[in-house]
């Protein structure tokens, strides 16, 4: 009997008709382990399996917007979501808030939601001089202001963050992690921060949680102040030139 | 509406809006084979996901057969987890488990293959499945198609990686029963 091994396979794929032990092993399961590991049909096995129950979604606006930055050249778009630069982790990152000398209190106004189910975000804007301030409710920013974040959560899990420019539908962001307590907002590469370059007006960041993975609609019911096991907190600022 | 193959052929002249329909036509698939790696969490997903769309997109003049791009698309997202997770294992192992791992490579398309017929073939695979945990999993995975790997973990009361075993030990069966029905067209 000969020994089944990655020799014995590609003995066996190379000339099946002269291999008729071999194939009836193969038939009977003894190579499917070595048949595993091995990249031949590996996509068309999936893609065989998936088409048992195909799922059809609507754009990932954020995933496509990640993708597009790596694959055609960027114009620069308002309200851009980026990482903020290390120096910034240097400023906030040693767990507190105290920005320009200033420590603000977890429960400024941007609250949303029923019960204890609350977020809290708090803004901060880069100043000239690099140092971050954190704002009020609804202060006053000019175009081009830098935002970073804070965000005081119930949970560990899942968010997206949206901006909504006065009324109008929010558009999201990003999806970030939120970790229970008060903590930065950051994405992979590094703080999470807004740039409200050509944005005028009121314009108020949304950020959404939750215990497990959640859609665009379910975040946009959730704002919309509809039932919802989401975790919801907003800061608003006006932008004005 | 451009068909697959007219939007990979704009594709590969860098057109975005190409680019874009196809990472909404397929992103769904790419998803959902990640979500059978139980223990893949949401950001090291979004992540792959990226990744092999980056590759695919700047690869696309490799792949001689359009009907091969989900295949090859799926192949990379495969490969992309797989090393994903053997550097959360070890770092140093990386290399050495990978190092035969051709991201850009694209495997010839098997024209014995017929997406509709072999779909037949693994419904009879999965109700020849005696009744017990493996044939409850792949159920839920891959027929009824709702839950991750990880939530059917959750479902079930067992191991993240118990769930990707046995959903890795179903996708050997089905991967045999290609085989033979690719060795078979050969024969003949």
């Amino acid at each position: 009997m000969s020994p089944l091994d990655e020799a014995a396979l590609n003995r066996l794929l190379q000339n099946p008709s002269g291999e008729p032990e071999l194939l009836e092993r193969l038939k009977a399961g003894d190579f499917d382990e070595l048949l595993a590991a091995r990249p031949e049909l590996d996509g068309e096995t999936d893609r065989l399996l998936l088409a048992l129950a195909p799922k059809e979604a609507p754009l990932d606006e954020l995933g496509w917007r990640r993708l597009r930055s790596k694959l055609v050249p960027q114009r620069r778009a308002p309200a851009a979501m980026f990482a903020l630069a290390a120096g910034l982790a240097a400023v906030v990152g040693a767990g507190t808030w105290a920005i320009g000398g200033r420590v603000a209190p977890v429960t400024e106004p941007g609250l949303k939601g029923a019960g204890k189910l609350l977020l809290g975000v708090e803004a901060a804007k880069q100043r000239s001089d690099g140092a971050f301030e954190v704002l009020r409710g609804d202060d006053e920013v000019k175009p081009g202001t830098v935002l970073a974040f804070r965000v005081t959560s119930p949970l560990d899990g899942p968010a997206r963050v949206f901006l909504q420019r006065a009324t109008e539908v929010p558009e999201e962001l990003a999806q970030v992690r939120v970790k229970q307590g008060a903590a930065q907002l950051e994405q992979e590469s590094g703080l999470f921060g807004v740039n409200l370059e050509d944005e005028q007006g009121p314009v108020t960041i949304w950020v959404v949680a939750g215990e497990g993975l959640f859609d665009v609609e379910q975040a946009l019911a959730a704002i919309a102040g509809k039932p919802s096991a989401l975790v919801v907190g907003k800061v608003g600022v006006r932008v004005k030139p | 509406m451009k068909t697959p193959g007219e939007q990979i052929e704009a594709a590969r002249r860098g057109d975005e809006a190409a680019y874009r329909a196809l990472y909404q036509r397929y992103r769904p698939a790419v998803v959902r084979l990640l979500e059978g790696f139980a223990t893949l969490d949401f950001d090291e997903r979004e992540d792959i996901v990226q990744d092999t769309f980056t590759r695919a997109f700047k690869s696309l003049d490799k792949l001689q057969v359009d009907k091969a791009f989900e295949s090859w698309l799926l192949t990379i997202a495969r490969n992309r987890a797989k090393t994903a997770l053997s550097k959360r294992a070890s770092e140093h192992d990386t290399m050495a488990t990978f190092s035969k791992e051709s991201l850009d490579a694209v495997p010839p398309f098997p024209e014995s293959l017929t997406l509709e017929v072999d779909i037949g073939v693994v419904r009879d695979l999965i109700g020849r499945l005696p009744e017990g945990p493996e044939k409850d999993t792949v159920t839920l995975f891959y027929l009824e198609g709702q839950l991750s790997a990880r939530e059917i973990a959750d479902k079930l009361g067992v191991g993240k990686s118990a769930i990707t075993m046995r959903l890795e030990r179903f996708r050997a069966r089905v991967k045999r029963e290609l085989m033979l029905r690719v060795l078979a067209g050969r024969v003949a």
